[in-house]
């Protein structure tokens, strides 16, 4: 009798673990929103990077080329570093959590940008400071949900609709992302407004592998609001989960041109 | 006639007393009343001027569409050539850059306008370099105004070194260090809390542009000149650019001030009827406190309409008197307000009335339609104020009027 009674104890113990260890298993075909997001979420940070990228910037006035440098590490950390041209090498972004700095060599000031500037292009780009400055994921701000399933463009897709959570301050309306169902990878990114406007699209082609990973090595930005302009971002090359210490990203280093 | 001007010169003087009381009454009211409309009326024209002189100028030439889309790229090229075109036409002109920034002092910076201005022509056009509120206008390479708050807010002072940093208009990254050279009154809470004005040639430096302005602000020649006159002689020398009146490029404050003038109708209505009422009161009391004398007239003779006229012409006597002396009063203190002006600096820094900056210094005018309104209504007023108690003793029987109380 005693015998029994603490079998029936164990198994009460130890079937919820069994479930919870086995469950995503049983389920292996149908990802919840919540992993693809992680998992995309993984593909881009991981512990750190270091990584250099070509940027090109289109608009109705004037078109450039930068070459950047950037260092990550976590979500809180992220220093850039223009390269190329030579009218802006050395200038600089520090991000240490929700504060980002710029530096310029020229001046020899580092200059903190306020937050009424977030929504703010990033060095003319088509990328916003709040781009930068995002220290959460997205999975953390945003009710998400997969809202298609199947085919679409030729290829299995998933759909993912992320609408903020009430308490989050985000500065979207909603999300949607596209997902390659076979790899998970992400093709592009709606965002919009919150009067439910697409304001800008983010475009993820050229998925190869680099860095030891899979990934879409080109990003495109494209504003609704302005025909012909975009934003082109690819990838040079790109190392992941390298040691780097918290002290690097500091305004100090910030000012060295060694980075 | 003349026994009833000798009567009612006389009649006036007999209660010297009470008649001194009207008069002083009498001056008092019209006085303050003039003074009062010389001051609401100088601060009218003073928020005219603060929402032209102290910022856009009254005239404006832009490239068309520039409006629209405030955009560094839809400039005018060569604006030196259009400046001395336009000076040949009877007014002043200067050119000015608009473009925005981020500007920051230490560790506070935020984001701002900043306006590229013609420090020597500018001055011809404009006040701003009268409206100083600490330091000196523009003199060196690399000199900046601010804006009375964005100052506050960047905790920035006189000789502080700040940084700017722009887009460009070839796309770069614009950054250069700057050294406060002063900083602005109040003027309007968009200057206040967002302006730094540098020279066109630092703008130019910082943006990397050309010869280019975005607006060429001007002012009339003659001040007295109708500004849509102006401004249609100047669309057919410049056809191919926008001219446009203060009034137009800013309705909202051109309409606000114009519904400041109608309030200040309404103002000066209320004091003009409260310096009446002291006039009709001490008036009906002149003529109630008399009855049973008048009464004593008509019975001895004196008919209703003699009576009626006797008082009329004691009563313009009496305001005659009265309205010459208070405009005199008036007209002085008037004067001296429009030299001297009311100093409220110690009640207040200026203040802030439909978006434009009121100084502390508050300066009346002085003009024919601050002076001769108040007069008129007043001396009206009195004729009408004894029409009734006038009416009322001549319609009195004599018997009634001898034990009148």
């Amino acid at each position: 009798m005693r015998v029994k009674n603490s079998f029936t104890l164990t198994a009460l113990l130890v079937m919820p673990l069994l479930l919870t260890f086995f469950l995503p298993e049983l389920f292996a075909g149908e990802l919840t929103s919540l992993e693809i997001l992680d998992k995309i979420d993984m593909m881009w940070r991981g512990e750190s990077s270091i990584g250099t990228y070509q940027m090109k910037i289109k608009t109705s006035h004037w078109e450039r080329n930068l070459r950047i440098k950037s260092w990550t590490k976590g979500l809180d950390y992220t220093l850039i570093r223009i390269e190329y041209p030579k009218k802006e090498k050395g200038v600089s972004t520090l991000k240490v959590e929700n504060n980002l700095w710029n530096y310029l060599p020229k001046i020899n000031r580092v200059v903190k940008v306020p937050s009424s500037l977030m929504m703010g292009s990033w060095m003319g780009s088509h990328f916003t400071n709040d781009d930068l400055v995002k220290e959460s994921t997205l999975a953390d701000d945003y009710h998400h949900s997969i809202t298609f399933r199947g085919k679409r463009e030729g290829q299995e897709v998933y759909e993912i609709t992320l609408l903020p959570k009430e308490e989050a301050a985000v500065v979207w309306g909603k999300v949607i992302i596209l997902v390659r169902k076979n790899d998970l990878m992400p093709l592009h990114e709606v965002f919009y407004d919150e009067n439910d406007k697409p304001v800008r699209e983010m475009k993820l082609t050229d998925i190869k592998m680099m860095g030891g990973r899979l990934l879409p090595t080109t990003m495109t930005i494209v504003p609704y609001d302005k025909p012909g302009e975009f934003t082109e971002v690819t990838y040079v090359e790109i190392s992941f989960d390298m040691e780097l210490s918290d002290t690097f990203f500091s305004l100090r280093n910030l000012k060295q041109q060694e980075g | 006639m003349l026994l009833y001007l000798k009567l009612a010169w006389r009649n006036i003087w007999r209660n010297s007393r009470r008649t001194l009381i009207t008069q002083f009454a009498l001056i008092v009211a019209l006085a303050l009343m003039i003074a009062c409309s010389g001051l609401t009326w100088g601060l009218v024209k003073q928020m005219e001027r603060n929402a032209t002189l102290l910022g856009p100028g009254e005239l404006q030439v832009h490239r068309p569409g520039y409006l629209d889309d405030r955009s560094i790229y839809r400039s005018i090229e060569h604006p030196h050539t259009l400046v001395a075109t336009l000076e040949q036409y009877g007014v002043k002109a200067a050119s000015r850059l608009h473009g925005f920034g981020l500007v920051s002092h230490g560790d506070n910076s935020s984001g701002t306008q900043v306006l590229g201005i013609d420090p020597l022509k500018e001055t011809t056009v404009t006040d701003f370099h009268k409206h100083l509120f600490k330091g000196s206008f523009l003199q060196h390479e690399k000199d900046v105004l601010l804006g009375k708050k964005i100052a506050v807010t960047l905790d920035a002072t006189i000789g502080d070194e700040l940084v700017i940093v722009t887009q460009a208009a070839d796309g770069s990254i614009g950054n250069d260090l700057y050294r406060v050279a002063g900083i602005l009154k109040g003027i309007s809470e968009e200057i206040d809390r967002s302006t730094v004005m540098m020279s066109l040639a630092d703008f130019r430096g910082l943006f990397s542009l050309h010869n280019v302005a975005t607006e060429i602000a001007l002012r009339r020649g003659d001040p007295t000149e109708d500004l849509t006159v102006i401004r249609d002689r100047i669309k057919l020398a410049l056809p191919d650019q926008e001219v446009k009146t203060w009034k137009e490029l800013f309705p909202a404050v051109s309409d606000l001030l114009e519904l400041t003038d109608a309030s200040i109708y309404i103002l000066l209505t209320i004091i003009y009827l409260a310096g009446s009422l002291i006039m009709l009161n001490t008036m009906l009391m002149s003529v109630f406190e008399r009855i049973k004398e008048l009464g004593i007239m008509m019975a001895i003779g004196f008919r209703p309409m003699q009576v009626l006229l006797l008082i009329f012409l004691e009563t313009f006597f009496l305001t005659l008197c009265g309205a010459v002396m208070g405009l005199a009063c008036g007209v002085s203190l008037s004067l001296y307000l429009t030299h001297y002006g009311l100093d409220l600096t110690s009640i207040t820094e200026g203040f802030s009335f439909v978006g434009i900056a009121a100084e502390p210094h508050w300066f009346a005018v002085t003009t024919f339609n601050t002076v001769f309104p108040p007069f008129i209504f007043l001396f009206v007023l009195s004729l009408l104020a004894v029409v009734y108690p006038a009416i009322k003793a001549s319609l009195l029987k004599p018997v009634d009027a001898l034990v009148f109380h």
